[in-house]
């Protein structure tokens, strides 16, 4: 059932949750979240090409970070660019607090 | 005090705050509020440069913190209200996330980027297969001799079924010529039971025969054998 897992996760173009992952392989969500954590240590713990990005109860296949130049490259995609102070703020706020409400944010940075 | 910020270095009132605060190297207390508040005013006032809308976030700042001031001074002269204003426990939420921003933006400025799929490539899908059994050159081309085969004997069908079709000029000159050894021809014996498409070349050539007055027809009752004469001019 792990490499059910594993090539679903290699094909789908979006993160998948346990609950999803576990409905799919029909199988319970704390056997698919263990199986999961063999699978993330399995790829992130070697300095692969493919690393698995886990981000709560959702889990997704990414290229190796350390590639970026080389993969913007092949997909001709630019994804440098600066962000302001305001953005970067944002960004912060969201990325700790998710999920959040726009009337939260602007109540956390005291804008309105 | 003057102090050499620009105004897109702040990000809000809170950030302004922040910053007045730690240029003044002082704790995030009431009384450091106190403290900057009129500089906090100052500032406002010379601002020029912002949008409206920014710039009504900075006074409603600058008006919470003349308030805050006030009721330190002298408390109990104003109204308190329901839910104090808790502008500390605000710049000390605020902060921690100010801090994290800063390391935000320190990974986010190393463009260090994991992609993911954002789409099936189309010919990613049903890409391949793997065979069961064991294929063989040898097998491969048996079965590629027996796929021949039936594209061959599919050209041979084909062959047969384009028939060469007379043309209406060589029919109009078969017929002109039988005209000139026979007094008179029957229509029905220029058919040839074949072909329904000759037939019918036969048919419009004896009407060009009429048409360009070498020839006459005639029938003499209904439904009565058809009778192609020589025109006699």
């Amino acid at each position: 059932m792990k490499s059910a897992i594993e090539s679903l996760l290699y094909i789908s173009t979006r993160p998948l949750s346990f609950k999803e992952l576990a409905k799919l392989t029909n199988q319970k969500v704390g056997e698919v979240e263990a199986m999961v954590k063999e699978l993330v240590d399995e790829y992130n713990l070697k300095d692969g090409g493919i690393k698995i990005i886990q981000n709560g109860h959702e889990v997704q296949m990414t290229t190796n970070p350390k590639h970026t130049e080389l993969i913007q490259g092949f997909l001709g995609e630019e994804v440098s660019g600066e962000l302001t102070p305001a953005s970067i703020e944002t960004l912060s706020i969201i990325a700790y607090r998710q999920p959040i409400s726009r009337e939260g944010l602007e109540q956390i940075r005291g804008v309105n | 005090m003057a102090y050499q910020v620009s105004l897109e270095k702040f990000s809000g009132p809170l950030d302004l705050l922040l910053q007045l605060i730690e240029k003044n190297e002082l704790d995030i207390i009431e009384m450091s509020l106190l403290n900057i508040t009129d500089e906090f005013v100052k500032y406002v006032e010379t601002l020029e440069e912002i949008k409206p809308e920014e710039l009504a976030d900075f006074l409603v700042m600058a008006a919470r913190l003349l308030f805050f001031k006030s009721n330190l001074l002298m408390p109990g002269l104003l109204p308190t209200e329901d839910e104090p204003d808790d502008l500390v426990s605000q710049l000390k939420i605020y902060r921690e996330y100010f801090l994290a921003s800063k390391t935000i933006h320190k990974i986010f400025n190393k463009h260090s980027v994991a992609f993911s799929r954002d789409k099936f490539p189309s010919d990613l899908v049903q890409h391949s297969f793997r065979l069961k059994t064991k294929i063989t050159p040898k097998m491969l081309q048996h079965y590629c001799e027996n796929v021949l085969q039936v594209v061959v004997s599919q050209m041979k069908l084909a062959q047969k079924t384009v028939r060469k079709v007379i043309s209406l000029k060589e029919k109009v000159a078969h017929i002109i010529k039988l005209l000139t050894n026979n007094i008179e021809l029957k229509l029905g014996s220029l058919f040839s039971p074949q072909s329904r498409a000759e037939a019918v070349v036969t048919f419009l050539a004896v009407l060009e025969l009429v048409k360009e007055r070498h020839a006459d027809v005639r029938q003499d009752g209904l439904f009565e054998e058809i009778a192609i004469t020589k025109c006699k001019s």
